[in-house]
């Protein structure tokens, strides 16, 4: 059993999803609300990972963290190491590719959420921290849970992108999808299929507990 | 009608292309023996690349290939055990030797062990190129230092691409690969067990003759030649030692 892959694996998922989070609320509130004619063109960068096969999403990474590009020399000059072939890397790559599973969830929820109940907490002088916690993140909550649980899933199953910027390190980059792909390789079909039910069942488990939810709260939600 | 007929039933009579799996590290010098093949023999091929463990379990699982080129020898001897092929359809068609690209030269340089130094081998467990450099590294007591943090290609061709990209300094690709891509490499000893290449004849349909012929294209000593300098190593090299 290869724990050291199942460990960095939930690492890797619970990190992006963090980020993710971080990132993507703020973002999905400001397009919910934004009304131009380029919000199309931001959309459609967004959801971009969906459609770009996972390899060539991966292959151009691995040319933008090389050394003598700007986002690799940057890194290297900030952190004084090489960006490829690292778990830092790995997590840029993971955020980049379930960055629309994150956004579509938190715009759908924020797009429903109506301005009255802003402007009447606004109106009763409520602070913005107030308004925030009591106002929109009750009414987000879903939507956040959804954004969550998709994102850490679609890490989980990260496979394409982490083959060409992983470099396949044990307990460095070495994340379950791969070690699955090596066991098949090197035909360990015995260790492949235990890998497989794992990684099956935590997904079947994860995604069921998303649909249970999505179900009780009636929330609108298209995955894609 | 009937004139559209005929030729389209003239046209599904004719012999499909003989349907050739290769190997990632003989895919470029396959592509040059087959213009000479098809000169000599009037037969028409259709080739698919991809790592030898992909392509042994597409064939296990009935894939339609006529003729399957792999980097090892492991992969087509367990088509023999599962009862895929007879003993007498696999051949050994190449012996691979390993080389060095990039910024180090040699294994005694003392860069190897700068942890700064990034070390691109193939996966050792999956890539036959990969379990060669493992054992020149182990022969050079370097496997101990480096094991950690040896940045692995799923095959032999993603190691290289991990250079061409300059994500690492130095990479240990075939020599095949030095060839085929213009590339400036330096040798390595021959430290290891020989990376015996063997293919094996699939499928008794139309196309057994003409893969088996071209199985023995392969080995003629004209081709055998051929593959000295496209980067192998004589397969009287591993007659002398015995079966692998």
């Amino acid at each position: 059993m290869d724990l050291a892959a199942i460990w960095l694996t939930l690492k890797l998922a619970g990190i992006s999803t963090l980020l993710l989070m971080l990132l993507a609320t703020p973002l999905s509130w400001a397009l919910s609300r934004w009304n131009s004619r380029f919000k199309a063109v931001v959309q459609a960068i967004v959801a971009l990972p969906l459609v770009l096969p996972p390899t060539v999403l991966g292959f151009y990474l691995l040319l933008a963290f090389a050394p003598d590009s700007p986002i690799g020399a940057a890194w290297l000059a900030v952190t004084g190491e090489r960006l490829a072939f690292t778990f830092e890397a790995l997590v840029l790559g993971s955020v980049i590719y379930s960055f629309p599973f994150a956004v579509q969830p938190l715009y759908a929820g924020f797009a429903q959420l109506h301005p009255d109940y802003l402007h009447t907490a606004r109106m009763l002088n409520l602070p913005w921290y107030v308004r925030l916690r009591c106002v929109v993140l009750p009414a987000l909550k879903p939507s956040l849970l959804i954004a969550a649980g998709l994102s850490f899933a679609h890490t989980i199953g990260e496979f394409g992108v982490v083959l060409m910027i992983g470099g396949n390190i044990p307990g460095e980059t070495r994340v379950v999808s791969i070690a699955l792909f090596d066991q098949v390789e090197s035909l360990n079909y015995a260790g492949a299929h235990k890998l497989a039910a794992i990684l099956l069942v935590f997904s079947l488990v994860l995604l069921m507990a998303l649909y249970w939810l999505q179900g009780k709260r009636r929330l609108k939600w298209n995955v894609m | 009608m009937l004139w559209f007929c005929s030729v389209a039933l003239a046209v599904a009579e004719e012999n499909p292309p003989l349907s050739i799996a290769v190997a990632a590290n003989f895919a470029v010098p396959l592509k040059t023996l087959l213009v000479e093949f098809a000169a000599q023999t009037n037969i028409k091929s259709r080739v698919t690349v991809s790592s030898s463990g992909a392509l042994y379990a597409q064939i296990e699982h009935g894939a339609p290939y006529d003729l399957f080129l792999s980097a090892d020898s492991k992969r087509p001897q367990a088509l023999i055990s599962s009862g895929k092929v007879s003993a007498a359809r696999v051949k050994t068609y190449a012996v691979g030797r390993l080389a060095l690209v990039g910024e180090v030269r040699q294994l005694s340089d003392p860069r190897w062990r700068d942890p700064a130094l990034r070390i691109a081998i193939a996966e050792p467990e999956v890539a036959p190129y990969g379990r060669a450099a493992k054992q020149l590294l182990q022969k050079q007591g370097l496997w101990q230092t480096l094991s950690k943090r040896l940045i692995r290609g799923s095959n032999i061709q993603q190691t290289l691409q991990f250079w061409q990209t300059g994500n690492v300094d130095v990479a240990m690709i075939a020599a095949s690969q030095c060839v085929s891509y213009a590339l400036t490499c330096y040798s390595l000893p021959a430290d290891y067990q020989p990376i015996v290449q063997q293919l094996a004849i699939l499928g008794g349909g139309q196309n057994a003759g003409a893969a088996a012929q071209l199985a023995e294209f392969l080995q003629s000593d004209a081709v055998q030649q051929q593959l000295l300098a496209l980067g192998y190593a004589p397969l009287a090299d591993i007659s002398a030692t015995g079966k692998h």
